[in-house]
């Protein structure tokens, strides 16, 4: 049985969305509704950077590339860069030699259009050790702070002790939290004359506090209205908004859960923060810590500063221990496609050094 | 373990993970820039030095294509790293 490998062609959206069962989730219209908004309606790559490998049962691997734009070292002029994702093959293909082919003609075709680097925002354990193989470098870990419940921890010793009865109850204490960890929120009728909490994006505000905030040279990626209307709309994502009001936005935190049944649905994720001041970012956080009752919250550690991250452990948010690549951080990776580069660097800052970069758990499709 | 005993585990550990494993792998085979490991293979792989070099090995600095290309490379890496991370 041949294997060909192939751009993506309209044709092939069904046999994505079939395939990507193995990897974004179990449904294929929620999986096609995700590729439409991710390859098609992306604002700075509309045009579909996808290889599939194709059999006559359809496609049996995928590797795509998404559109993400990014500024460095105060400079106006918008960078455009592709993010690398999606790595995906039919559990009856792998290790059949896919990956090499799909990969150089994804490389290829980005080559051709311009790209001269790749990035790679959140590689789980097999596209890390891939990626490592094949070019990429590590950039850093996310460096992941979770915060978990009392109730997770007493659920966890339960299951673990292998006892129908323990087993029933650990369920029993962490049902709601893991059904639908924003119940409390979206419970809560707490009212703040400053604070507000909604499902629905005030994309225009924040694009324009984000803008009066400005930003110290570091590499971050863009964010005006029209990438924060898109990015919202993710169709595997579920957000809350908190808001703090003044004459205008001061200030805002955002809240994400994966609604995918291959993800941790029982997760939520500070995924966006930014405020006027350290007192209203802090009020927000109170807020949402307070109104969530979260059972399981995480948020990237990577950027925060000195400061906001003594105050997330003072809320009790811990780094994790030990990571293995069985339970790994998720890693920033680049590639350059030009071989004559030495130094990697956008707009002057390098590219391997993390304390270049305001990274935001947002900008990757884990936010 | 010794040398020759973590060879034959790791050409094991292959054999069971890696379909396209040629009958005869010599230790200069190239695995990794010839295509013959896959995403899989390598993960496997990875899992396989992980254990042997011992608890959170941290890959990210390597380019791993350069270091663990053939069976050869893969044994000299597990040793270089098994001595740092052993206590003095």
């Amino acid at each position: 049985m041949g294997i060909e490998f192939i751009p993506y062609r309209p044709e092939h959206a069904s046999a994505i969305a079939r395939l990507q069962t193995h990897l974004w989730s179990g449904d294929e219209e929620r999986n096609a509704a995700y590729f439409r908004w991710k390859y098609l309606e992306n604002p700075f790559l509309p045009e579909p950077v996808v290889m599939l490998a194709m059999s006559d049962e359809g496609a049996v691997a995928m590797r795509g590339a998404f559109g993400s734009a990014w500024e460095a070292n105060h400079s106006p002029d918008l960078l455009f860069i592709p993010c690398v994702d999606d790595m995906v093959v039919d559990p009856a293909h792998r290790n059949h030699g896919l990956m090499r082919p799909l990969m150089d003609g994804l490389f290829d075709t980005l080559a051709a259009r311009g790209s001269q680097y790749l990035f790679s925002l959140s590689a789980a354990p097999v596209t890390l050790v891939v990626s490592l193989a094949t070019g990429w470098r590590a950039v850093g870990s996310t460096d992941p702070l979770g915060r978990v419940a009392r109730s997770v921890v007493v659920a966890r010793h339960l299951r673990a002790a292998r006892v129908p009865l323990l087993r029933r109850l650990a369920r029993r204490l962490v049902f709601h939290s893991e059904r639908d960890p924003f119940r409390h929120l979206d419970r809560s009728r707490r009212r703040l004359r400053r604070i507000t909490m909604v499902r629905e994006p005030r994309s225009e505000e924040m694009a324009a506090l984000a803008k009066r905030m400005g930003n110290d040279g570091r590499i971050r990626h863009v964010r005006d209205a029209r990438y924060l209307d898109w990015k919202f709309r993710n169709p595997m994502a579920d957000y809350r908004f908190f808001y703090f009001d003044e004459q205008a936005l001061g200030g805002y935190l955002v809240l994400h859960r994966t609604v995918s049944d291959r993800g941790d649905r029982a997760c939520v994720s500070i995924v966006e923060w930014e405020a006027m001041s350290t007192k209203m970012r802090l009020a927000l956080l109170d807020e949402a810590l307070y109104r969530g009752a979260f059972a399981n919250l995480e948020t990237w550690g990577v950027s925060l500063s000195a400061p906001l991250r003594s105050e997330l452990e003072r809320r009790g948010f811990r780094a994790s221990a030990q990571r293995t690549l069985r339970n790994p951080c998720h890693q920033i990776l680049v590639r350059c496609l030009d071989p004559s580069v030495a130094d990697w660097t956008l707009n002057g800052r390098p590219l391997l050094d993390v304390s270049q970069w305001d990274l935001r758990q947002l900008h990757s499709m884990a936010g | 373990m010794s040398n020759a005993s973590l060879r034959q585990n790791l050409v094991h550990t292959l054999r069971q993970n890696v379909p396209l494993l040629p009958d005869h792998v010599d230790d200069q085979t190239s695995l990794i820039r010839s295509g013959i490991l896959d995403s899989a293979g390598l993960f496997h792989l990875a899992l396989w030095i992980e254990q042997h070099v011992g608890g959170s090995f941290d890959f990210t600095n390597y380019d791993l294509a350069a270091e663990w290309d053939t069976i050869n490379d893969v044994l000299r890496f597990v040793e270089r790293h098994r001595d740092r991370q052993r206590p003095r």
